[in-house]
């Protein structure tokens, strides 16, 4: 499970073309929605499926196309910058790697099998009632980025006026 | 059903907590390598994805041992998950708009800034 995940989003980072990517950044996804599903939350898979796998992959392929990046073309170049930052994660995957290592009885207070399974209905009511200012706030956040992202995203008359007159001329 | 699919999942072998936290450690790291090193707008986007998912499996991890009853990481978890969608609309209609102006997404032959 956890080869297919590194596997996926190894070629995330390494395949050449972006589309492929974009596939394989699902696929990875995926593999983080059943390492919920195996620490018995559900529902975050369920959740993890529709926003990640359903919406964001989606968005991301229709702006790979607005932006016509072509399937055949190589776009996916790196930087001079490889070898230094290759250094700084691996070094970074070693401390963790080593931290986790050394503190792995420490922070485990049940074992898995104990783990409970609990319901929507205790989330909904957790999330309802003490945890119900981040909620609102969350909501203006969204409204916020929903219209920034339509501004965004919008032609601008100027541009558009431009051009009319450019065309005429 | 699915409590037997849980069974099968874990039950056989004993899951420790460390073995999550080095899975996310391991796709953190992918994450912050792609950051740093790819050239493509989309591409960046598509590694932070990967960092904010390593989080995600962190929260959950820590919730799931330690206070399973609190519902805290699944919580945390879910506003991450919306705080990530905003963040791609908003990232791929700024990069919609770079790409009207410049027509590339080329982040080394965007320079408007540098002088």
């Amino acid at each position: 499970m956890s080869l297919v995940l590194v596997f996926a989003a190894l070629m995330v980072i390494f395949s050449k073309h972006i589309i492929h990517s974009a596939l394989y950044l699902a696929l990875a996804l995926l593999c983080v929605a059943i390492y919920f599903i195996m620490l018995k939350s559900e529902y975050l898979a369920v959740v993890q499926i529709m926003i990640y796998v359903g919406a964001v992959v989606v968005m991301v392929l229709f702006a790979l196309m607005l932006t016509r990046t072509r399937v055949g073309e190589v776009t996916n170049i790196t930087n001079k910058q490889t070898a230094v930052s290759g250094a700084i994660s691996i070094v970074l995957l070693l401390a963790l790697g080593i931290i986790i290592y050394m503190t792995r009885k420490g922070f485990t207070w049940i074992n898995s099998d104990e783990i409970p399974i609990l319901s929507v209905k205790n989330l909904g009511a957790v999330l309802f009632s003490k945890y119900v200012l981040p909620f609102e706030v969350i909501s203006v956040l969204i409204l916020a980025a929903l219209i920034g992202s339509v501004v965004l995203a919008m032609k601008e008359k100027d541009d558009v006026k431009k051009k009319e007159r450019i065309n005429k001329t | 059903m699915s409590i037997g699919l849980f069974k099968i999942l874990i039950s056989n072998f004993d899951l420790k907590l460390w073995y999550f936290l080095i899975v996310s450690a391991i796709l953190f790291c992918i994450g912050i390598f792609g950051v740093l090193t790819r050239r493509n707008l989309v591409q960046i986007l598509l590694s932070i994805e990967l960092i904010l998912n390593a989080a995600m499996v962190n929260f959950v991890a820590f919730s799931a041992y330690q206070k399973p009853e609190s519902q805290l990481g699944t919580v945390f978890t879910i506003f991450i998950i919306i705080v990530a969608a905003c963040e791609v609309g908003i990232g791929l209609a700024i990069i919609l708009s770079v790409y009207r102006k410049k027509s590339t997404t080329d982040i080394s032959k965007i320079n408007i800034l540098k002088w």
